[in-house]
């Protein structure tokens, strides 16, 4: 056995036998062994200054804000000044390409107010990345997932997703890309939807709706907002398993159906996950079974 | 401790667990305490920049790898010289035998010259666990390496030091 090979090991974790006590007793290293034991437990170092050190963090990151890149001269000294020139354009270029990243795990959504007031409420599971200079002149954001944005006037907004694009002027729009589905819808002004080449120009209450394959059709608005902004999520006609993942996505749960895939149209609220699912259940006339950690929800006949 | 790193409570409480064993650490490393505390800020201040993308489980290990990989980036330490202070209070001082005393202070430098002389892996696990009272699963949480392997150094650290007497 390796027992044998960390005796010096176990000894620090009182894990000797008595036989491998003695052993080291007869050998006279038991007292030495202590000695070490002892005298070194009593080292110590001077204790860490905390208060002075996280407002040093604070300095730090406030610091490297405002200079942003601070290098080292490598470079001899008659080139120095042709590398800081290329230091100055570079992190020029460097400020200029860096993102900010929002993003949303299961069961939690945020708001986020850019420069200009244009506001994004970001729904659960969801991303958005922009730069984090030049707001005003380049309103540009990347989404996966979905998102409501209130857009101020001013230079086009674009909202580019891995589905498609949707350019504006100052609106407010709804955008869902989960599993495939890009689903526009316009509340207020007027969005330009690009998606796979097609193009189209949705007004107040326009929506859009393209499927896997891209094929477009145009579904009802029932109300004057994005449902999950009040606390819903709302579906008309669409397959239980798309509303499964809604609810999962809105829970951070595991939801499986085994009474097949029927068409759902309703509404379920977030916030109690059994009021939810006896809306989805009901309507439906399924049963549904939560387990007991909360963490999955099964809907049979 | 729950929550999402990004809150500032939440990080100051990170930073109030685990700072000083990072600084420590790192010291054992290097033996230069100024570079430990300040590779020690560099490594929580890369932490709050990256708060979005680190669950509260993960962030003790990424303070760890980025002090460790911040190191890596420095000069190498061949000469490695520690420095300690003792910690007892010793009421009873007055008490001892000032030659028994003369002999235990002895004792502590030559001890502290054999740590300093260790392999820097047996000499960062020994001490993670004398200094930081680091049981074994917590030296390997923090090194990302396997318990086995922390007693491994453990008993090889110990093995050399013990030999401390007849090295002189």
């Amino acid at each position: 056995m390796s027992n044998e090979e960390n005796i010096y090991a176990r000894l620090i974790t009182g894990d000797l036998s008595e036989q491998e006590i003695l052993q080291l007793k007869e050998n006279g290293e038991w007292k030495t062994l202590q000695a070490i034991l002892k005298t070194s437990s009593d080292l110590a170092l001077p204790p860490l200054d905390k208060e002075k050190g996280i407002s040093k963090i604070y300095q730090n990151l406030e610091n490297a804000q405002k200079e942003a890149v601070v290098k080292r001269n490598y470079f001899g000294r008659y080139i120095a000044v042709a590398a800081s020139l290329a230091l100055l354009i570079g992190s020029y270029f460097f400020l200029m390409s860096q993102e900010i990243s929002l993003n949303t795990t299961a069961a939690i959504s945020l708001e986020h107010i850019f420069e200009d007031q244009s506001t994004v409420s970001l729904n659960a599971a969801s991303e958005i990345r922009f730069k984090k200079y030049r707001w005003t002149k380049d309103r540009k954001v990347y989404l996966d997932g979905e998102a409501y944005f209130s857009v101020e006037k001013g230079s086009p907004f674009i909202v580019a997703t891995a589905l498609g694009e949707v350019r504006v002027l100052g609106t407010k729009f709804n955008i869902k890309t989960h599993n495939g589905l890009f689903k526009v819808v316009c509340y207020e002004g007027k969005v330009e939807v690009v998606h796979k080449g097609q193009k189209r120009i949705l007004e107040k209450n326009d929506a859009a709706y393209f499927d896997k394959n891209g094929k477009y059709s145009k579904p009802e608005i029932t109300n004057d907002g994005a449902d999950w902004l009040k606390g819903s999520s709302r579906f008309r006609g669409e397959k239980l398993s798309f509303v499964l993942q809604e609810l999962e996505r809105q829970y951070g749960i595991t939801a499986q159906s085994n009474a097949g895939d029927p068409i759902f149209s309703g509404a379920f609220q977030h916030g109690n996950l059994k009021t939810a699912a006896n809306q989805i259940a009901k309507p439906l006339g399924l049963k549904f079974r939560i387990s007991d950690d909360e963490k999955s929800i099964l809907f049979s006949k | 401790m729950s929550g999402n790193v990004c809150e500032k409570k939440v990080f100051e409480d990170l930073y109030d667990t685990h700072a000083e064993s990072l600084r420590n650490f790192l010291y054992y490393k290097c033996g230069n305490l100024q570079l430990a505390e300040d590779i020690t800020h560099d490594a929580f201040s890369k932490l709050w920049l990256n708060c979005a993308k680190v669950i509260l489980e993960k962030a003790k290990s990424f303070v760890f790898t980025t002090g460790k990989n911040l190191f890596l980036n420095q000069a190498k330490h061949r000469n490695v010289v520690l420095k300690f202070n003792t910690n007892t209070k010793r009421q009873d001082n007055d008490l001892e035998d000032p030659q028994f005393l003369m002999e235990q202070e002895e004792f502590k430098q030559k001890l502290v010259q054999a740590i300093s002389d260790l392999t820097e892996a047996q000499r960062v696990v020994f001490l993670m666990n004398r200094i930081d009272k680091m049981t074994y699963k917590q030296i390997a949480e923090s090194l990302e390496i396997s318990v086995k392997a922390v007693e491994k150094r453990m008993h090889n650290a110990l093995k050399t030091l013990k030999n401390i007497h007849s090295k002189i």
